[in-house]
């Protein structure tokens, strides 16, 4: 999971804090500052953007229209996530803690807990991932639930893992000026498509790789990355 | 001034419809008579209504005609009532929700008590634009380009502008069939003051800057008196007039350079920022006229990077302007319904959705198309190699970068492997 810095509330031109009269309007300002992808998936988000509330605005009317609970995500995230009542304090949260390094990725395409983290830390990482659902598996191919499955998270965990070893390949191959060329071409790969963290683990022995990604993909909350 | 949401009840087609519209840009499509422009006459009978406290500027009445008829049998045609259009729209951080309408049968008077709020706030805009020390307002842009704007004026000797008031802003505002040549005689006047007298140029910079960001391939421009044209910088370095472009340039360039003049001219006092802060409501009926595919692509993010505070209702007919857009930016007034993005479809879905059968041309199968040459060329024979460059290949899609780079990265894994 990107951590991310949303910054401080828009301000208007004015230089006030906007105060948004519906949460939609704060969309655009998301997009501007973290990227149009899915804060808990990382998915590139092509269709239906939502603005994601942290704590569900059925059961916190107050934070309807609070900057500060506002991310980004996609329709599976944020309906499995629904309208849940959320203990902040029991989660981690991509705008709040480094959760690049508290959770892995791997070949099986599922979300997990990473290894080496502080005990205390395991079940809040292990609770947010039951959140969202980012350790469902897809229904048992060829069965009607697969065919008609709109979760197509999984699927494309599997691919990003596999595209970006491929390029890692190459990369480790590739002589220092061929190196050069290849990185704004991951980039752009990696941009247009998401699952940052996968790319990230996958070119975890090439640092100028992973610089280029925390540099590219707007609002990587960098103070953990220095 | 932002529209939010408009409900339109017996006018022209419509027996009682309601649209939103997105603050920064609305594009409306539908089949030849879906009502795309109907929704464009209403929002203008609407922002009309803010003329009425502006004396010198004539507001836009209701014709006769544009009351909703229906024909009971061939020689029976009733007119529809009530007419009404109501409206929520903002203004200066503030919000006004009225209506506009009328019982009776004949005459186009309809009663406008219900704006009364919006009209006084325009009253007191004028007030103030006459009072040399109040304090300058914001004034809001408003303009309605029709598809009548493209028949060609005279070529006449461009007159000098005349200094006129911030209200010339609005002259002929929601006239649909014309949109005059006036910023010339403007652009040919700062230009002239700006040499001899070294006037503040701070609205010309304002001016220059939002042609140059709108044209794509114009680096500055200048007024000639040579010519008695404006004339814009090539990338090559060469100057080129403004008559001798292409209609499809002119009639872009005449756009932005009217809603830029319009925004210069209201709002001085924002000096440097004056077009990229007015804010206002801007009209076009079939932004895509005459205008080269290629641009059609580019030409609502041209819009809206050089106009970022003017709300834009556009209609079109154009998959290509339809597939530059977000899902909450169209406005579906046909049948189909667009189930996502406009942005994810192809242009043959885009175009079958909107009715357009010719898609003969398009960019989706186009890319499989080279995609497919160009892995069969770098795995194949070296001679192909040889004789077909690779990188010119992908030229064409320079707009898709993840395309580009997924097969530059098969041609680099070939070469290190």
């Amino acid at each position: 999971m990107r951590p991310v810095n949303k910054g401080a509330k828009p301000l208007d031109a004015k230089g006030n804090a906007i105060r948004f009269k519906e949460y939609s309007e704060s969309r655009r300002y998301l997009i501007d500052r973290i990227g149009e992808y899915c804060s808990y998936c990382e998915s590139k988000i092509l269709t239906s953007l939502a603005v994601e509330h942290v704590q569900p605005k059925s059961a916190k009317p107050h934070l309807k229209l609070e900057w500060s609970n506002f991310l980004l995500a996609c329709t599976n995230c944020n309906s499995i996530k629904g309208a849940k009542e959320i203990e902040l304090t029991n989660y981690v949260w991509p705008d709040i803690d480094n959760t690049y390094e508290l959770f892995s990725y791997d070949d099986s395409g599922l979300v997990k807990v990473a290894s080496n983290i502080d005990v205390s830390l395991k079940d809040k990482v292990e609770a947010s991932i039951q959140l969202t659902g980012l350790d469902r598996l897809p229904p048992k191919q060829g069965t009607v639930e697969w065919k008609k499955a709109s979760d197509r998270r999984f699927e494309h965990r599997i691919q990003a893992w596999v595209t970006s070893h491929e390029h890692m390949a190459t990369y480790s191959n590739a002589d220092v000026e061929m190196r050069k060329v290849i990185i704004p071409f991951v980039k752009d790969i990696v941009l247009g498509e998401g699952f940052w963290s996968i790319w990230m683990t996958a070119f975890q022995g090439f640092p100028e790789v992973q610089q280029e990604l925390v540099d590219s993909f707007p609002g990587t909350n960098v103070a953990y990355f220095p | 001034m932002k529209i939010n949401k408009i409900q339109i009840q017996n006018f022209k087609g419509f027996e009682k419809e309601a649209f939103s519209f997105n603050p920064q840009v609305t594009v409306l499509i539908g089949d030849n008579g879906s009502g795309k422009t109907t929704i464009l006459e209403a929002l203008s009978f609407i922002l009309g209504t803010f003329f009425l406290g502006v004396d010198g500027i004539t507001s836009r009445s209701l014709k006769q005609s544009e009351k909703r008829r229906v024909a009971l049998s061939p020689d029976n045609i009733e007119v529809q009532l009530p007419f009404s259009i109501s409206v929520q729209h903002s203004l200066a951080g503030q919000d006004f929700s009225w209506e506009r309408g009328t019982n009776k049968k004949a005459g186009g008077a309809t009663s406008y008590k219900d704006a009364q709020e919006l009209i006084s706030m325009a009253e007191a805009y004028t007030a103030r634009v006459r009072d040399i020390e109040a304090c300058p307002d914001d004034l809001p842009l408003i303009a309605y380009y029709g598809t009548g704007r493209l028949a060609r004026e005279k070529h006449e000797k461009l007159a000098y502008a005349k200094q006129g008031s911030r209200l010339d802003g609005y002259y002929i505002a929601l006239d649909p069939t014309t949109c005059k040549k006036r910023f010339l005689s403007w652009f040919k006047t700062f230009e002239d003051s700006k040499l001899k007298f070294n006037k503040d140029d701070a609205l010309y910079v304002a001016f220059t800057n939002a042609l140059t960001s709108m044209v794509p391939g114009w680096n500055k421009i200048h007024f000639s008196w040579q010519e008695d044209d404006m004339l814009g910088q090539l990338e090559n370095g060469e100057w080129m007039p403004f008559s001798s472009l292409s209609d499809g340039y002119q009639n872009v360039i005449r756009l932005a350079a009217d809603i830029a003049y319009r925004a210069v001219t209201l709002n001085p006092h924002l000096g440097e920022k004056a077009v990229i802060d007015t804010e206002g409501v801007v009209l076009i009926d079939e932004l895509d006229m005459h205008l080269h595919p290629t641009w059609q692509k580019t030409i609502i993010a041209d819009l809206k990077k050089t106009f970022p505070n003017i709300q834009f209702i556009i209609t079109t007919h154009s998959p290509f302007i339809v597939q530059s857009l977000k899902a909450n930016e169209v406005l579906n007034l046909g049948k189909n319904k667009l189930s996502s993005n406009p942005e994810a479809l192809s242009l043959e879905e885009n175009a079958l959705f909107m009715g357009v059968q010719d898609s003969n041309s398009t960019k989706f199968s186009r890319k499989t198309e080279v995609a497919e040459r160009y892995l069969e060329v770098l795995n194949g024979p070296k001679h192909l190699m040889d004789s077909e460059n690779l990188e010119e290949m992908l030229l064409e899609f320079s707009d898709d970068p993840v395309f580009i780079a997924k097969l530059k990265m098969e041609s680099i894994k070939k070469q290190v492997s």
